[in-house]
């Protein structure tokens, strides 16, 4: 029998969210899996106390974790939320949608309650007023072994409540994911902002920074291309870094982002082109 | 046409803004945020030297 380890289930599981999710569900179910990772590393840590497992570790100022196994598709990372953490923090102030399913087992549940929301899907074309409102949803009080699926698409979580350290196994798929990540108003259900989830546009707004302030001489492709990204805040982005670097070379590429197919970026453009032709008056 | 020098703070800004940082991620990897910092860091510098 082969054994199960998150590569060789996930390996067999198929292309999509739904069905990647439905193997990580079934992965939570057992625990021969989380055994044969730790019980080496226990090993280890009884005889050296300076022994560093080999996982990355990240930690904010509410969870502690470390990812345990992570692909171009899928992430899963065990996580411990400090309780008395989580006491000092207020009640969460915003709802955030991933964008991404989730799968959460709550191997120690601590107690804690989850409160949940909905909200419409991301519209085809990102722009503020049309994210819609979001909605709460009943909560929900978490026990011990519980497994839980999330879809970050629509749906909001936060823990709150907790009497004791929440354990979580959670698995984040990364197919088929909103291109940004939603906040929301956690009272009012307002839409509040949103971020990227695509991390090569948000390196590459970055990177363009530094052609312009480095002032490349060669930069005019890098530019040129990039304000023909799919994202569309990465398009005007790159623009403006262009515009900056070098005038006479993005002009006429400007002039052709005033058909751009993002009404937020048609509208920059002509403002901008206006106030270039008003200046060389 | 003569295309004259823009300041950043002239050219449009998006109506819809979409924030670039880690700030919204959950339980993601935190190495974008020392890349942006590197870059940032960079740019201080260049800027600086070039004055």
């Amino acid at each position: 029998m082969r054994e199960l380890t998150p590569a060789t289930a996930f390996a067999a599981a198929g292309p999509g969210a739904d069905a990647l999710a439905a193997t990580a569900v079934a992965m939570f179910a057992r625990t021969e899996w989380l055994d044969a990772l730790f019980d080496p590393l226990i090993a280890e840590l009884a005889t050296d106390p300076w022994f560093a497992p080999p996982l990355r570790v990240s930690r904010d100022a509410l969870r502690a974790g470390a990812i345990l196994f992570e692909d171009a598709r899928v992430a899963i990372a065990l996580s411990r939320v400090a309780a008395d953490r989580l006491a000092a923090l207020p009640p969460p102030a915003s709802a955030i949608f991933s964008g991404r399913m989730t799968v959460t087992r709550y191997l120690r549940a601590g107690g804690a309650r989850l409160r949940r929301w909905s909200a419409p899907p991301v519209p085809a074309i990102l722009q503020s007023h049309r994210m819609g409102q979001a909605r709460p949803l009943p909560d929900l009080d978490l026990i011990d072994g519980l497994t839980l699926q999330v879809d970050g698409r629509h749906e909001a979580t936060a823990l709150t409540g907790a009497t004791g350290d929440v354990v979580m196994l959670t698995a984040t798929v990364r197919v088929d994911a909103d291109p940004v990540t939603r906040e929301y108003d956690a009272n009012t259900g307002e839409f509040l902002r949103m971020a990227t989830n695509d991390e090569g546009a948000a390196r590459a707004q970055v990177l363009l920074s530094l052609l312009r302030a480095g002032r490349a001489a060669d930069a005019e492709g890098c530019f040129d291309r990039a304000t023909r990204d799919a994202a569309f805040f990465l398009r005007w982005s790159a623009m403006r870094e262009w515009l900056v670097h070098d005038p006479g070379a993005a002009c006429g590429r400007l002039h052709e982002m005033t058909c751009d197919p993002h009404p937020d970026v048609r509208a920059a453009a002509a403002a901008t082109l206006a106030a270039l032709i008003r200046k060389a008056a | 046409m003569d295309v004259p020098h823009i300041d950043t703070g002239a050219i449009a800004e998006l109506g819809t803004q979409v924030a670039t940082s880690g700030a919204l991620r959950l339980m993601e990897s935190v190495t974008d945020q020392i890349f942006e910092f590197t870059i940032a860091v960079v740019v201080i510098v260049q800027g600086t030297c070039a004055n």
